[in-house]
């Protein structure tokens, strides 16, 4: 009897273990990297085959793929084909024509390339402006017990259709009587004011203005860039199809 | 294939072992019989006898009937149970003689005390859970630093963990918070101290652990795999103190008698922030502390008022290092639980009593951590908070072969998260850091969400026959957001086929409100907060059929115990995370598998051999896979041997298949976060080009097995009055280097690859416990 119940439970054992899991998925053939502004000069889009674990090279236009056929389309079937360009730096593609993309306005990509196809949609965000501080504004120096530093209170408009907001501070510092470089932070933020301590290094350079930007970016774009997303609002390929609307102001450092 | 055949051999001497005791335990004298109510004279089931002399013992049978082997000589044996005049009776018995005794106990006059017990007395007739465990198994398991209430369980078929330290509980291929741990029936939501390491519940104010692997009885609701039920000690008129002193922590407990009540008082705090300060700031900077306390207050013979309070807080220093320029740091970042609950009994007559009880149990996260240096800010600002708040009725009414519970319960959930963290030390441990939350949240983040949750249940427990019982229960939720009424039946047949063999059938349905989107492994090695969300729609509600059939054994041979039982679980509207858009998908899937524990309590030798088969699996969008919580076999073997009377070795081995994971099967370069090193005068115009893994098939691929043996050594004896309980345990006695996770974050450079991160050591484990 005893017997008999361990054999029963046995078999059920043996016949419980057979998961029959027949999973596979063809991966992505390629990247992209695109992120379309209203910036007409900083149009990019970048496309590399995938690579095995094995290979080692890591220059990236070593994987690029150049014979790609891109296209951009907004809802009213407006056009933009891309070409090539060859840098040292990276091979990239651009809009034949500087092209400004329209802030609210949904654009569709679409990729055809030897690797496969891609596409996607992004919406870009709304137009925005910056309310403080003005172009050109001056700033005093606040000394501290071990720092000087400058208290910047930027503000910007609400930007509709942006998940969020980039915001780009740059200086110029020089470097041992070299020609000056520049040093650059920036910051995350959800919100539309952002107060910022600007630190005073030695070698600050007091005739070059401290270039703020504020770029307000979609999800796609935060999705990739932020949460590891691999492939944010693109099909067929990884990588992401990001929007962006970008708004500068410069402001001064008064030297005391 | 060397340490394949070590493991073998390792086996097959255990098997030894046990084999050469079960013959040894033959030659012995044994005493056996039955207990009777001594008015009705009705068998009754699970009556301790406890042998005072050897200090064994052993519990009767559902039909009243016990047997054990015993050494010649003299013994006083001690019969009771709850609700029962105990009974103690001199024994002598002969060199291989077997003699048979027939007790009869007096039900003892209505108390408050036994009213929840006239109730158990059915219920226990009725196979109601798969393992109950006691305070005694908490010490025989050895564990990480000290007896571990939620991590015992992990000893258990059935139950399963990611890693060697995580405290969460996997139930027969569900996800850890598909289980509600619960204190004296309140939910805690929070329910361990650092990632999981430790449980926030102290395990000297515990009674006794009631845990439903599957098919848990409708009188809990809201969780679709399990309960494990942590109930305290209960209202008692006498002192007792007990004193721990450990090698993490130090904690003290306290029963008392109390204006005319009953005061249970527990704290708790680790070492671990003050060896920090002795370090000079180069340990760990981490604190955590938890107090408990419960006023019983009988109003008078019928009527027993009881005010419970727990709060349990985890503290990590930030920063306490380096230079910056200023600091903002207080309050430091904090965790725990916050709960308050209050319950009035009335007894009617010996059969009918009535339960009222509130409670607001809270788990809550904050921090307002600010630093400025080198001209840049880094903040972690977090508001997590998870509210529930309760009141519940329910009745109990006992008659013979008959006991019935009604109740109903009316529950308000509110949930409110808020984070933005922007440092570059805590992106060092953790990338992205608020991925401990949640899987791909986002930075800054804030939830806020609420339900009322209205439910009714009946459980009725009826005795048909001798041999025919059946449970039958049924569960109406109602939830507000939905607008949307649930009804949710189970019901479970138990039929004995002879005196010692029993089968049941049982079949629950189940649904969730409160979910996770917790599916990667990485971030279960330290999640100070889990947040759950509440369904949006219909389509999010995850819902579940489970089926079960089991086999028991008792006294088949050497008064062991044999469970075999099989389940299925037909699952609906699982979370699942991916890492492409969309990133939250409700898939449907399904899980089954059979847990069988054989175990033995008596003799010198004792303990359970254990085995799981889990499969667990989900439909996805493209194909069926494996969930990260699958692990397919499960092998758990506990041995104890009593030597010098009071002292006790205690060895537990465990094995486990690796869980899955996703694979990175190749990598592509792309834009990788925002660069300091871009053109300023073009906001983006030169992206840091960077390695991403190309993740493969999800879950495909699993970690290597896990194995490892602990062992404990644990004793008493009497000092100055106080009962001194020393132990000794060592984890992870061969150095077994067992996996973690799968480290893919390793995508700046062209280097991606599959890095199992393992790391398991061997931990020593000294402590004592003093008893008053």
């Amino acid at each position: 009897m005893n017997i008999r119940i361990i054999q029963i439970i046995l078999m059920i054992a043996l016949f419980y273990g057979c998961e029959p899991i027949t999973n596979s998925i063809e991966p992505e053939k390629f990247s992209v990297a695109a992120l379309i502004t209203n910036n007409a000069a900083s149009q990019r889009i970048q496309i590399f085959r995938t690579a095995s674990l094995n290979e080692q090279n890591d220059d990236p236009n070593y994987y690029f793929i150049e014979s790609a056929k891109i296209t951009v389309e907004a809802d009213d079937t407006s056009e933009v084909f891309y070409v090539m360009v060859s840098s040292a730096n990276g091979n990239y593609y651009r809009p034949s024509e500087p092209t400004e993309y329209e802030p609210n306005k949904k654009y569709t990509l679409n990729i055809i390339t030897d690797f496969g196809n891609a596409s996607g949609s992004t919406t870009l965000p709304g137009q925005y402006s910056i309310t403080e501080p003005n172009e050109n504004d001056a700033y005093k120096i606040i000394y501290d017990q071990y720092i000087k530093y400058v208290e910047i209170n930027l503000k910007w408009t609400e930007s509709n259709n942006s998940y969020g907001y980039i915001i780009n501070l740059s200086y110029a510092v020089n470097q041992n009587g070299e020609k000056p470089t520049y040093v650059t932070f920036a910051y995350l933020t959800k919100k539309t004011a952002y107060d910022i301590n600007v630190q005073i290094p030695d070698n600050f350079v007091f005739n070059k203005p401290i270039i703020i930007s504020i770029m307000a970016f979609d999800i796609n774009y935060y999705n990739h860039l932020f949460r590891n997303i691999s492939n944010a609002g693109l099909e067929g390929a990884v990588g992401y199809l990001g929007s962006a609307v970008i708004k500068s102001v410069n402001v001064f450092v008064e030297e005391q | 294939m060397k340490q394949l055949r070590i493991y073998f051999l390792f086996i097959l001497s255990l098997l030894a072992t046990i084999s050469s005791t079960i013959i040894s335990q033959d030659k012995k004298s044994t005493v056996k019989g039955y207990v009777l109510d001594a008015t009705t004279k009705e068998k009754l089931s699970y009556v301790s006898i406890f042998d005072s002399t050897t200090f064994k013992g052993t519990s009767t049978s559902k039909r009243g009937y016990f047997s054990f082997a015993l050494s010649s000589g003299a013994h006083l044996l001690r019969v009771s149970l709850l609700g029962y005049k105990p009974v103690t009776k001199k024994i002598f018995v002969k060199h291989n003689e077997t003699i048979e005794i027939i007790f009869n106990l007096t039900p003892l006059p209505i108390e408050i005390e036994a009213v929840t017990i006239q109730g158990e007395k059915i219920k226990k007739n009725i196979r109601e859970r798969t393992y109950d465990l006691s305070v005694a198994d908490l010490r025989e398991i050895p564990q990480v630093f000290e007896p571990d209430p939620i991590r015992v369980v992990q000893a258990l078929p059935g139950v399963t963990a990611a890693n060697d330290f995580s405290g969460a509980l996997y139930l027969r291929g569900g996800n850890f918070d598909e289980t509600m741990i619960a204190i004296d029936n309140v939910p805690l939501y929070n329910p361990n101290h650092l990632g999981g390491m430790f449980s926030s519940v102290n395990s000297d104010i515990i009674a006794n652990e009631e845990l439903y692997l599957s098919n848990y009885p409708q009188k809990f609701g809201g969780f679709l795999s399990g309960i494990l039920n942590i109930q305290t000690k209960k209202f008692s008129n006498k002192f007792s103190a007990v004193a721990s002193v450990g090698i993490s922590s130090a904690k003290i407990t306290v029963k008392t008698p109390l204006f005319k009540g009953s005061l249970l008082a527990s704290y708790r705090r680790t070492y671990l922030d003050l060896v920090n300060l002795f370090l000079k700031d180069e340990g760990f900077p981490y604190s955590f502390n938890d107090l408990f306390l419960k006023y019983s207050y009988p109003l008078n013979k019928k009527n027993l008022i009881e005010v419970t309070g727990f709060y349990s807080q985890d503290k990590y220093i930030l920063f306490t290092r380096g230079d910056y320029d200023y600091l903002d740091a207080d309050p430091y970042p904090s965790w725990g639980n916050k709960l308050i609950k209050a319950s009035f009994l009335h007894l009617f007559n010996k059969n009918i009593s009535l339960n009222f009880n509130c409670f607001v149990s809270n788990a809550y996260m904050n921090s307002n951590f600010l630093m400025k240096r080198y001209g840049q800010t880094e903040y972690a600002n977090v508001v997590n908070s998870i509210t529930d708040i309760t009141a519940k009725i329910n009745a109990e009414i006992t008659f013979t072969g008959n006991s019935l519970m009604l109740g109903a319960e009316v529950k308000n959930l509110f949930l409110k998260y808020f984070w933005d963290i922007n440092s570059n030390e805590l992106y060092d441990l953790i990338y992205p850091v608020q991925d401990v939350f949640f899987d791909y949240a986002p930075n800054p983040y804030r939830y806020e969400s609420s339900e009322n949750i209205i439910s009714f249940f009946i459980l009725d427990q009826l005795l048909i026959s001798k041999l025919f019982s059946i449970q039958v229960g049924f569960r109406s939720t109602y939830l507000r957001h939905l607008n949307k009424n649930y009804l949710l039946p189970s019901f479970k047949i138990s039929f004995s086929l002879s005196e010692k063999i029993e089968i049941a059938f049982g079949y629950g349905r189940y649904i969730q409100y409160l979910n996770s989107f917790k599916e990667r492994k990485s971030e279960n090695l330290f999640a100070p907060f889990t947040t759950f969300f509440l369904p949006q729609k219909e389509s999010q509600l995850s819902k579940s059929n489970h089926f079960i059939l089991g086999v028991y054994a008792e006294n088949l041979f050497l008064n062991s115990k044999l469970s075999v039982e099989l389940y299925y679980k037909l699952r609906q509207n699982l979370t699942a995370s991916y890492n492409y858009t969309p990133i939250y998908r409700n898939e449907d899937g399904y899980a089954y598998g059979m847990d069988i524990l054989f175990k033995k309590n008596i003799g010198k030798i004792t303990g359970w051999i254990g085995y799981s088969l889990i499969l667990s699996i989900k439909e996805g969008e493209y194909y069926n896979y494996f969930t990260v919580y699958d692990r397919t076999n499960n092998f758990k073997i506990l041995i104890g041997y009593q030597f010098f009377k009071k002292w006790r070795i205690n060895a537990f081995w465990t094995y486990a298949t690796g869980t899955p994971y996703t694979p990175i099967t190749g990598k592509f370069i792309s834009a990788n976060d925002y660069s300091n090193d871009r053109d300023p005068n073009i906001f983006i115009y030169n992206p840091s080009l960077n390695w991403r893994g190309l993740e493969g098939t999800k879950n495909s691929m699993r970690l290597s097995d896990s194995h490892r043996l602990d062992i404990g050594i644990t004793g008493s004896f009497i000092w100055g009055g106080f009962i001194v309980k020393p132990y000794l345990q060592i984890l992870n006695v061969y150095n077994s280097s067992n996996p973690y996770f799968i480290d893919n974050k390793s995508f700046y450079d062209s280097n991606v690859k599959n890095k199992e991160i393992r790391g398991s050591t061997i931990i020593p484990t000294i402590g004592v416990t003093f008893e008053y």
